[in-house]
């Protein structure tokens, strides 16, 4: 009989005990959709902090059941800009969630938080890889010694910069740096350290006209000697033409100075200026850009050997072959005649120098470019002593960090 | 005779819009924020924006220097405005059955980020027409006058671009990651990564080339040492 008691009160004790969960669970429940409730309508009104605060407790109070809750408060965070506990919330709910359309819509969210970068105008971009040099020897201050040319490998590095400076009523300057750096697998001496400087201004004052003038410094560095620094002034304009044509023609004026160095012992013989006039016609059509180009310049160095008159041309090609992948080709054609006979030749120098190169780029994804690329350069002098042949093969990865 | 056809013309389009379920919305969407100077264009009247404000359809939204607004639509689609931009709304029809609406917004200026919902969704700029269903992107016009571009870089799944113009050919799916620009009279292009601040003029732009380091070389050996 006592036993029979007992049995009965532990049976209520049980049902007592389990109505008491069930309610207190209940009323959790019901608070936490309430506080949701409420939360929703603040955010309905505008009242962006005070629904977070509610949606909060809400998650708080029904932890388990938080896919809606999440997804909410993902909202209303990248609403206010707040995108660390925007990820965080709507990342909770991607986890949770079976619905890809707001999965979808979440993912939109989160790649899209924070203020749009209105200032498209700066960019990093780096370049880095290896080229394969047929002839990285070519000293034409001293008579080629032909067996004495040699190839070699270098990795190579090359950055970029720039910014807008200003934009102002249709007056914008644009600053520009560049460094390369090249490093030798074998002849060292020839590593080469190039600097860029490069301000210009830009004048949108007109649908037809568009001139712009810049300036940049160079700096050039081989292994541990300075090599060359250059003042170079430069003006282009661009004349838009009809159904994708245009024209441009650019002047160029640089300043040269040379170092000499146990390397190029003579290499300041070569210091002067020298002026460019060219003019280049572009084609564009929905899957390639075509140019012609001419261009002539006169070289004015200390020793009058080193003076020059130059002129020549070329076309180039750019074709989309798919959406990622696009092949450039280039090809130039320059004759070179020097004012003086150099010191060692019977007649005056003259060169015809062929170039050729040809690109293949490959956009990996949104940030890196893989290239394939090569360039022949050759040289046919009347003096046998600058005759060259140059082949350049290039491997090169680029990214655009900004 | 004319009145009849335009009544008989109204009558057909009215048809096909009540059995495509699409209405036109009275209230198309609301900002939710707005910073700084933002202003509501309605008809000839400018007047400042506020938040939670509804916006209908043919309504413009424009922000002033340092000022930025945020439209949540009602099919959950969200228009971010930056600085000194300018979006109309277009055309906005909303169908309750399914949820869904179809719009079309006016980028006259500046840059906007979209983030699509429930919609079939354009942005029409002064070059080109964005199309897009559940993406998200940033959508920009650059340059002046013949130099005008309008560009725009994916986050999420695809947008279609096509010039504005018709009669220019060509049409172009950008997918995540790409920045994609559409020239004034030209067809869309997808700008290779590096080249992502291609420079404007040609009015079209050539892709820049990584032979330039190679250049370098090449420039000051012109009759002298090279590498």
């Amino acid at each position: 009989m006592k036993d029979h008691v007992m049995s009965k009160l532990f049976l209520l004790f049980l049902i007592v005990l389990t109505s008491f969960s069930l309610a207190t669970d209940l009323y959790a429940a019901d608070s936490a959709g309430q506080y949701y409730a409420q939360g929703v309508d603040s955010a309905n009104k505008g009242d962006y902090e005070k629904a977070i605060s509610l949606l909060q407790r809400a998650l708080e109070l029904s932890p388990d059941d938080s896919d809606a809750i999440n997804f909410e408060l993902g909202r209303l965070y990248y609403i206010t800009d707040d995108c660390g506990m925007a990820d965080k919330h709507l990342s909770a709910f991607n986890s949770a969630s079976d619905d890809e359309n707001l999965k979808h819509y979440a993912d939109g969210l989160m790649d899209t938080c924070g203020e749009i970068s209105s200032d498209k105008s700066q960019h990093i971009d780096i370049l880095t890889g290896l080229q394969y040099d047929t002839n990285v020897l070519v000293e034409p201050t001293n008579p080629i010694d032909k067996a004495g040319q040699k190839s070699d490998a270098k990795a190579v590095i090359y950055l970029t910069a720039g910014t807008e400076v200003f934009d102002v009523d249709g007056i914008s300057l644009t600053a520009d740096y560049s460094l390369y750096q090249s490093l030798h697998y074998r002849l060292n001496d020839y590593n080469m350290q190039h600097h860029q400087i490069k301000p210009v201004i830009n004048f949108d004052l007109s649908d037809s006209f568009m001139p712009s003038v810049g300036y940049s410094y160079e700096f050039t560095r081989l292994e541990y000697d300075n090599y060359s620094s250059v003042h170079n002034v430069f003006a282009n304009v661009v004349v838009p033409g009809s159904e994708g044509r245009s024209t441009e023609f650019n002047y160029e004026w640089r300043n040269k100075r040379y170092s000499d160095s146990d390397l190029y012992p003579a290499n300041t013989e070569r210091d002067g200026y020298r002026q460019t006039f060219g003019a280049r016609y572009n084609i564009f059509t929905e899957e390639a850009a075509y140019g012609l180009f001419v261009k002539t310049a006169w070289d004015k160095a200390r020793k009058n050997y080193w003076s020059n008159h130059m002129y020549g041309g070329g076309a180039d090609l750019s074709y989309r072959i798919e959406d990622n992948l696009n092949l450039s080709v280039t090809t130039m054609l320059e004759n070179r005649r020097f004012d003086e006979n150099f010191p060692t030749a019977s007649h005056t120098r003259e060169d015809n120098l062929f170039g050729l190169s040809a690109e293949l780029t490959y956009m990996l994804n949104d940030m890196f470019t893989l290239t394939f690329a090569n360039a022949l350069t050759v040289n046919n002098s009347n003096l046998d002593d600058f005759t060259y042949k140059r082949n350049l093969t290039s491997l090169f990865i680029s990214m655009g960090v900004l | 005779m004319k009145k009849n056809i335009l009544i008989i013309a109204v009558s057909i389009v009215s048809l096909l819009v009540i059995n495509s379920g699409y209405s036109y919305a009275a209230s198309a969407g609301k900002l939710l924020t707005v910073k700084n100077d933002v202003y509501i264009i309605r008809g000839d009247v400018k007047s400042d924006a506020q938040a939670q404000q509804s916006l209908i359809t043919s309504d413009a939204v424009e922000t002033g220097k340092k000022s930025r607004a945020k439209i949540l639509f009602k099919d959950d689609s969200l228009l971010n405005l930056s600085e000194l931009s300018r979006v109309e709304v277009q055309e906005y029809l909303y169908d309750s059955g399914t949820d869904r609406s179809k719009s079309i917004y006016n980028l006259i200026d500046g840059s906007i980020r979209v983030v699509v919902g429930r919609s079939d969704l354009e942005i029409h700029t002064a070059t080109a027409v964005a199309a897009a269903r559940g993406t998200s992107f940033d959508i920009w016009s650059e340059g002046k006058g013949k130099n005008l571009r309008t560009c725009s870089k994916i986050f999420g799944g695809q947008v279609k671009f096509k010039n504005k113009d018709d009669k220019v050919k060509g049409s172009i799916t950008a997918k995540k990651g790409d920045t994609c620009c559409t020239p004034l009279g030209g067809s869309p292009r997808i700008i290779p990564p590096g080249t992502q601040n291609p420079p404007i003029n040609p009015p079209q732009t050539r892709p820049k080339s990584v032979l330039q380091p190679i250049g370098i070389v090449l420039e000051i050996e012109e009759g002298g040492p090279t590498e």
